[in-house]
């Protein structure tokens, strides 16, 4: 018995049992003939079944072999849940899939569907890392598919379950809008995922939003597979867990099945796709399954289990019941079985013959271009596109409320109408989050969209993050332009990976082909006055700088939020992408900047064709050369209030630019206006610790003239506290004026006589 | 170890690229009818991802080539099926016709030469 290859011991059990096969069949089934006859699985579905199953395990077979040869570079396998077949033959290939990595036999099956698909040469592609597989171009070992609607994603900690509930929901969405969805009406979503995926806990959100929504009679057409191999890499699953867990809990019809036998397992997959598609309500289909030939290849199985233990594992190949089942109806002869299976094998490894000479990924350009799709003039052009004016007068209520006509108001104010007129312009655009609808959201800035637009189009959710960013990525596959609010920044930070490795990834593992676009308003950032504490005053964003592909607004007042608002929609609606729109908390509802009642930070509302060029920032004092501040957010005001002082105590001239768009950084620009002022403050109210101001200075040292000064007034690396002791971790007016006195030298105990303007000092500095 | 320095000496048709030497030696050997057999799968692959990758370099859809050589889109996609045995030399003519390609058809010889240490 060989203890390392057990591929090779699998390969001969399933040759053996059919090399040593002399019973006679018990039936001669032609392949129309029913196999169970109170169902309807025919001969036919039982043969084809098996040869996908067959195919499936050539593919497991090769990768390990390719691998140990350098040629593949995947070896997680599907051995042991080939069962998954039925649920490929049984959904429609216009059921959107969303697949764990165990799902060989699924997607052969389903290409049954798609004859221009050839799924055996496609996943050696695949394992190879070939610069020609059809859907991630070589970026990673996923399933997916266009034609066959399987989204891809790498589905290794249950991510992929929310975005899943998302798309049931927003078929349904997309159909109460009026738009046509684009796959059929009654389609229905399959998620499968193994056992010990279901103790995720993005897995339970998933299972909690299916359930409340079909707790509430909303539709939630959406097929839960979970494949139960009793294991999780090393560790056992306890015994009947699963069906424990969900074998009779509410809003969630459970149906279990034995994944050996395909007539079982054909049986419950259609009784649970029907309740899923005549019902429009969520499903858990429970597959029972085994695994073989271990996690994946390069998992050392022994370190776990006995030798006894994985033969007698292997014992139970889904490969030898299938084949039982053929022969003892009479289907085939263990020589037709044995032929068909060499001549997959061949196929397989002529595919491979082909596949591993096909090129790789060899320039980084290359592999990066469908993460961040940019077309600048369709997305400008986009977002100054405005709809017909009267229609706007009569959704505003008369030509006097148009919000233009309003005079300066407030942020909360602006990004009101900002999303108002969005909503108008966009009639796939939808509204969601926590208490966003009658309510308005925690600031107002959703007040009077549910009234206006209906609860189908600005609609409160469960609290639970994970589950709002999955509604948007799924509403944004079947054609919505979502618009999820995130209430408070630390909220965020629980469903990062819901952007992180789902969303933000979906273009890059799919070459663009499938897109989720959506913009993320996220009230953000602290001074609060103390009020609150670090959960609503979170002023950290690092995690989000670190999503490839994620763009990061911040406008610091009301006419750029609206401005910046419309790139953003243009930026999801014309390239797909995912924005993050980060609104300060604490300029919401500013109006003074210097003194109350100056009216300082009340701005008008742009006319609907303005809209901000992503990337450019917001210039102040641009003739001013003694000094540049560049900050964001709340340090807008705050330096323009230390400029005020510098130039009136230390007659400093101080130039200040709002970057406003923080990912991407636009270096070109900081630098630009370093060179022209020889001195930098960077003003940070993130943490002292991977903070933007890390990155600016990176930027400056990368990008400007050497011998530019520089100094940084940034945020602890902390957690906000309550009351007034937040404003002793966060930059202050103070603070930036001290800064900047000592970067230009100037002595702050005694104020300087005036200069003429426009004079420089850097040469203190400088040298 | 004698067995496998047996079957090294006498290489029949070899598979394209070394990572596949492992599996060809151990499943089609130098058994004629295995050999034959495998060349088939891999002629028919062959066949099939040329038309398919000249009619995707070509920005055509199947139904657009089927369209320029006077056939079904069915037909095409029969003709990028690796499992498909039926090609003949005038349908590929015709597509190769459409792709602005011709076909060169060529006789070599089926053994390598044995090469000896």
């Amino acid at each position: 018995m060989s203890a390392f290859n057990r591929a090779q011991v699998v390969d001969q059990n399933f040759i053996a049992l059919l090399k040593g096969w002399d019973a006679a069949p018990t039936r001669r089934l032609s392949p129309d003939d029913l196999v169970s006859p109170s169902e309807s699985m025919t001969g036919r579905d039982l043969i084809e079944l098996f040869e996908s199953q067959m195919a499936a395990r050539h593919l497991d077979l090769i990768a390990r072999v390719l691998r140990a040869r350098n040629a593949a570079f995947y070896t997680i396998g599907s051995a042991g849940h080939e069962a998954n077949a039925v649920v490929g033959r049984v959904t429609r290939h216009t059921d959107p899939a969303f697949l764990h990595y165990r799902s060989a036999a699924f997607f052969v099956e389903r290409a049954r569907y798609c004859p221009q698909i050839d799924a055996i040469y496609d996943t050696v592609l695949s394992q190879a890392a070939s610069a020609e597989e059809p859907i991630a171009g070589g970026r990673h070992k996923v399933w997916g598919s266009v034609p066959m609607w399987i989204l891809p994603q790498t589905s290794t900690i249950a991510s992929h379950l929310p975005k899943a509930v998302g798309a049931a929901i927003g078929l349904h969405r997309a159909r109460a809008l009026g738009l046509t969805p684009p796959v059929p009406n009654d389609s229905i979503m399959v998620c499968s995922f193994g056992d010990a995926s279901t103790n995720h806990s993005t897995a339970q959100g998933a299972f909690n939003a299916a359930r409340w929504a079909a707790y509430q009679k909303l539709p939630c057409p959406v097929l839960f597979v979970c494949e139960d191999n009793g294991i999780g890499i090393s560790v056992r699953t306890p015994p009947n867990w699963v069906d424990t867990n969900y074998g009779n809990i509410a809003a969630l019809k459970y149906i279990r099945c034995d994944g050996l036998d395909l007539v079982d397992t054909f049986d419950a997959t259609t009784a649970a796709v029907h309740h899923c598609r005549t019902h429009r309500q969520p499903v858990f289909l429970h597959i029972k399954t085994i695994r073989m030939l271990g996690h994946a290849g390069t998992d050392i199985e022994q370190a776990y289990h006995t030798l006894e233990e994985i033969a007698a594992t292997e014992a139970h190949d889904p490969l030898l019941y299938s084949a039982k089942r053929v022969l003892e109806n009479g289907l085939m002869s263990p020589d037709e079985i044995l032929e068909k299976y060499e001549g997959l094998r061949k196929r397989t490894m002529a595919a491979a013959d082909i596949a591993v000479t096909k090129p790789r990924l060899s320039d980084k350009h290359e592999i990066i271009a469908p993460l961040a799709p940019f077309h600048d003039d369709a997305v400008h052009g986009e977002a100054g596109r405005t709809i017909d004016p009267q229609k706007r007068i009569d959704s505003f209520g008369g030509e006097a409320k148009l919000p233009e006509n309003a005079g300066p108001r407030h942020l909360a104010l602006n990004l009101n109408s900002a999303m108002f007129d969005l909503m108008l312009k966009y009639p796939p655009m939808i509204v969601f989050g926590e208490d966003v609808a009658q309510k308005g959201g925690v600031y107002y800035v959703t007040a009077g969209l549910h009234k206006h637009f209906k609860a189908a189009r600005c609609f409160n959710t469960l609290l639970d993050e994970q589950t709002i960013l999955g509604l948007a990525q799924g509403c944004g596959y079947m054609g919505l332009l979502p618009f999820p609010e995130i209430q408070y920044l630390a909220y965020f930070h629980n469903a990062c990976d819901q952007i992180r490795g789902e969303a933000c990834s979906l273009q890059f593992f799919s070459q663009d082909q499938y897109r989720n676009p959506m913009v993320i308003r996220i009230a953000s950032l602290g001074y609060q006055k103390g009020f609150g504490g670090h959960f609503h005053n979170d002023n950290s964003f690092t995690a989000l700088r670190d999503i490839p592909g994620l763009v990061i607004a911040c406008p610091s007042r009301g006419d750029d939020a609206a401005a910046m608002l419309r790139t953003c929609a243009a930026l999801a609606h014309i390239d797909g992408r995912i924005v993050a729109f980060l609104e300060p908390i604490a300029l919401y509802m500013t109006k003074d900047l210097h003194a109350a009642g100056d009216g300082g930070w009340s701005f008008p509302y742009p006319s609907p064709e303005v809209n901000v060029p992503l990337g450019a920032g917001r210039v102040y004092e641009e003739s001013a050369t003694d000094l540049l501040i560049v900050t964001f957010g709340n340090g807008v005001p705050m330096s323009l209030q230390a400029a005020k002082t510098l130039r009136e105590s230390s007659n400093l001239q101080v130039r200040i630019l709002d970057l406003r768009w923080l990912a991407p950084l636009n270096t070109a620009l900081i630098a630009k206006h370093a060179a022209e002022c020889g001195r930098v403050l960077i003003v940070d109210e993130g943490r002292r610790s991977g903070g933007l101001s890390e990155a600016i200075m990176t930027a400056l040292v990368e990008h400007a003239p050497p011998g530019i000064a520089m100094r940084r007034v940034v945020g602890e690396d902390t957690y906000i506290p309550l009351g007034p002791a937040a404003n002793l971790v966060l930059p202050s007016v103070e603070q930036i004026v001290e800064a900047a006195r000592a970067l230009a030298d100037v002595p702050a105990e005694k104020e300087t006589a005036p200069r003429p303007a426009g004079s420089r000092r850097r040469d203190a500095v400088r040298g | 170890m004698a067995a496998r320095k047996a079957r090294r000496k006498t290489p029949g048709i070899k598979p394209r690229s070394a990572a596949l030497t492992f599996l060809y030696d151990r499943h089609i050997g130098s058994d004629a009818e295995q050999q034959a057999a495998y060349q088939e799968h891999l002629d028919n692959a062959e066949i099939a991802r040329t038309i398919c990758d000249l009619r995707t370099n070509a920005g055509l859809s199947q139904r657009a080539l089927a369209k320029l050589v006077h056939t079904t889109a069915s037909a095409i996609c029969r003709l990028e099926d690796a499992d498909y045995e039926g090609h003949s030399l005038t349908m590929l003519r015709r597509i190769a016709a459409a792709l602005d390609r011709r076909i060169e058809v060529r006789f070599v010889p089926a053994r390598k030469k044995t090469v000896h240490a």
